[in-house]
């Protein structure tokens, strides 16, 4: 049911009983004005009557009282008899002519004494008609001695059809008053109720997804007020819509820059008879500042590893990565020595990294005829090398890490480093996503830990079992660094 | 006497602030600020460290900072970062950055970097403060 329909029905319940209770009042009111009105009327025609009787009866021309008494009964409305009595209650004076002389006739029923009158009233029957019987006493001037009474009967039917008169107009212009105002209260009502009406519109429109809607604001009531705080609850839900857009298409765009990403490492290992490779890359978030690549060089003859970790996270972190990527890409085909190859790479990077990132990295060629490992470690992570005999060498950063300082200061204090790999030597290098990772009580996966791994197992077993042994280790927590690892090995 | 002074990094918002907090000395002789940390100094506090590092610079021009590191079990390379960006502010207005009781694996971190020709290091803040005193 409409709500205007619900307070139209409860206004209307309110109405007729209020009119009603009022009417009712009214109603009884009237009537006993009317009848009050009646009495007084009747009064009055006793009392002059009495008046004028007193001396009639003391002149003993009581005759002359008939024509009042028939004068006051066809002059008066309702007035059913006017009767001069003795004192012996014989009947002096009435219209009938007939009633002269005998005894007053009137069937007394009950005394009235709701009226303030100063006259005897009593309810009874006279001439077959139910009245009230008026009557006063017939006095000489000054007097005390009652010469007899006047009675004037009122037809109680007479004045009911009166009042009922009097009635039936006011019940007209109670039901017209009430009628007038129902169909006002209706009016008024869908007035009040029109603001809700188009709330509730607009807030199915806002359901099925319409942020642009907007209501009048057209008054400073609490309806007023819903209507403002509506406007603006569209308006946050517009603006917490429109930053779930943009989330949803930054989440979109990490993703596909997260596939991007993935694209730039390189699809497979190199092929190396005599030697066998593995490298994993995992992001702590959708992009990754870890980058792992390989490069033929001297024309094919070797290859060229870099492993890298760029400070930071994310985005930044990202772009950095492939720009490294393509400054390695470019340097390695036309160097061949890691020497050059850094120092190229950090006099490029350093414009675009001063003062906001640095990269560690390790760049290093493989001859994989003679088994000649040159590197340059740049700020990283240590090189595990493990021997074929099971022994350990940590091969430790020889430089600064690229992009902190610049030109000569950086080749001034980097060089070339050379190992020989022999038959079953392991060659590891991670980033400090490893080394770092820590487990529930906060201690960290360390060097040590990854040297314990790496002995004596093939590459892929060697990243396999790092990988495995991290995952175990952070306890299946999200990694809060980048991972990578590479594994070189010279088949035994 | 020292200045002594709370403070927290704002970056992340409260529920990262416990991560990361920095308290601050100012020097009565005017030579050097010290920021003493405590927590992690990794991708959710490194911000907050620069922003605060810049206040001082600017409300102090001139002194020498002193980051005071026992308090922290880890930092990342954006941390490293922070620092290096400082070391270069610092330089150009004429002050140094010296690091104070690293632990050992942030002193590892630190050497392998080739750090400690860039930003020094010392075993404690009393020593940084003593080395600053002469500048």
């Amino acid at each position: 049911m409409k709500i205007y329909l619900k307070y139209s029905l409860l206004l209307a319940f309110v109405i007729v009983l209020s009119a009603g209770s009022i009417t009712g009042v009214a109603l009884l009111l009237q009537r006993h004005a009317l009848t009050y009105q009646a009495l007084l009327r009747a009064e009055s025609i006793a009392v002059n009557l009495s008046l004028v009787s007193a001396e009639a009866i003391l002149t003993r021309n009581v005759l002359q009282l008939v024509p009042l008494t028939t004068d006051a009964t066809t002059r008066h409305e309702n007035v059913v008899y006017a009767a001069v009595i003795d004192q012996t209650g014989l009947v002096l004076a009435h219209p009938d002519r007939a009633q002269l002389r005998k005894p007053f006739l009137f069937e007394h029923l009950a005394n009235e004494t709701s009226y303030a009158v100063q006259a005897a009233i009593q309810t009874g029957v006279g001439l077959g008609r139910l009245v009230w019987d008026v009557s006063v006493p017939v006095k000489a001037k000054g007097s005390l001695i009652e010469l007899g009474r006047v009675h004037v009967g009122i037809d109680q039917r007479g004045v009911e059809a009166s009042v009922s008169r009097s009635l039936k107009q006011l019940f007209l212009v109670a039901t017209l008053c009430l009628v007038l105002g129902l169909a006002l209260a209706v009016y008024f009502i869908r007035i009040l109720v029109r603001p809700l009406q188009v709330l509730s519109l607009a807030s199915a429109q806002v359901g099925r997804g319409d942020f642009e809607v907007q209501v009048p604001v057209q008054s400073q009531d609490e309806v007023g007020e819903l209507a403002a705080n509506f406007n603006q609850m569209v308006g946050n839900l517009k603006a917490a819509e429109l930053r779930q857009k943009v989330a949803q298409r930054m989440e979109s765009e990490l993703q596909l820059a997260h596939s991007i990403q993935k694209g730039l490492l390189p699809s497979k290992d190199p092929d190396l008879p005599g030697w066998e490779s593995a490298f994993a890359c995992t992001p702590a978030l959708e992009l990754g500042g870890d980058y792992y690549d390989w490069y033929p060089v001297a024309g094919g003859r070797k290859v060229g590893f870099a492993v890298a970790d760029v400070s930071g996270k994310g985005v930044p972190a990202a772009l950095h990565t492939a720009n490294l990527r393509n400054l390695l890409r470019f340097t390695t085909a036309e160097m061949e020595s890691p020497l050059q190859v850094m120092c190229r790479v950090n006099s490029l990077a350093f414009p675009d990294l001063e003062d906001k990132a640095f990269i560690t990295m390790v760049y290093a060629v493989l001859d994989p005829q003679t088994g000649e490992f040159t590197y340059v470690n740049a700020g990283h992570d240590p090189l595990l090398w493990v021997r074929a005999n099971g022994s350990i060498e940590v091969l430790p950063s020889t430089t600064y890490p690229v992009g902190i300082v610049d030109g000569a200061e950086f080749e001034e204090g980097t060089k070339d480093n050379t190992i020989t790999l022999e038959k079953g030597d392991l060659v590891f290098l991670y980033t400090d996503g490893v080394t770092e990772a820590e487990n529930e009580q906060g201690k960290q996966f360390g060097e040590q830990r990854i040297a314990s791994l790496i002995q004596g197992v093939s590459a892929k077993q060697a990243v396999e079992q790092v990988r495995s042994k991290l995952n175990e280790y952070i306890g299946g927590r999200v990694p809060h660094d980048d991972v990578t690892l590479l594994a070189l090995r010279r088949t035994p | 006497m020292s200045d002594v002074k709370e403070g927290t990094p704002p970056a992340g918002g409260d529920d990262v602030a416990d991560r990361l907090v920095i308290t601050t000395e100012l020097d009565p002789n005017k030579k050097w600020v010290l920021l003493s940390l405590k927590g992690r100094l990794d991708v959710f506090t490194y911000m907050g460290l620069s922003k605060r590092l810049n206040e001082e610079i600017e409300s102090n021009p001139g002194l020498n900072v002193i980051l005071e590191l026992s308090g922290v079990l880890f930092v990342a390379s954006s941390g490293w970062s922070v620092m290096l960006a400082t070391r270069t502010r610092l330089k150009r207005l004429e002050s140094r950055l010296v690091l104070a009781g690293m632990n050992e694996d942030l002193t590892r971190i630190h050497s392998a970097m080739k750090m400690p020709g860039l930003v020094p290091a010392y075993p404690t803040a009393a020593e940084a403060k003593k080395a600053l005193a002469g500048v």
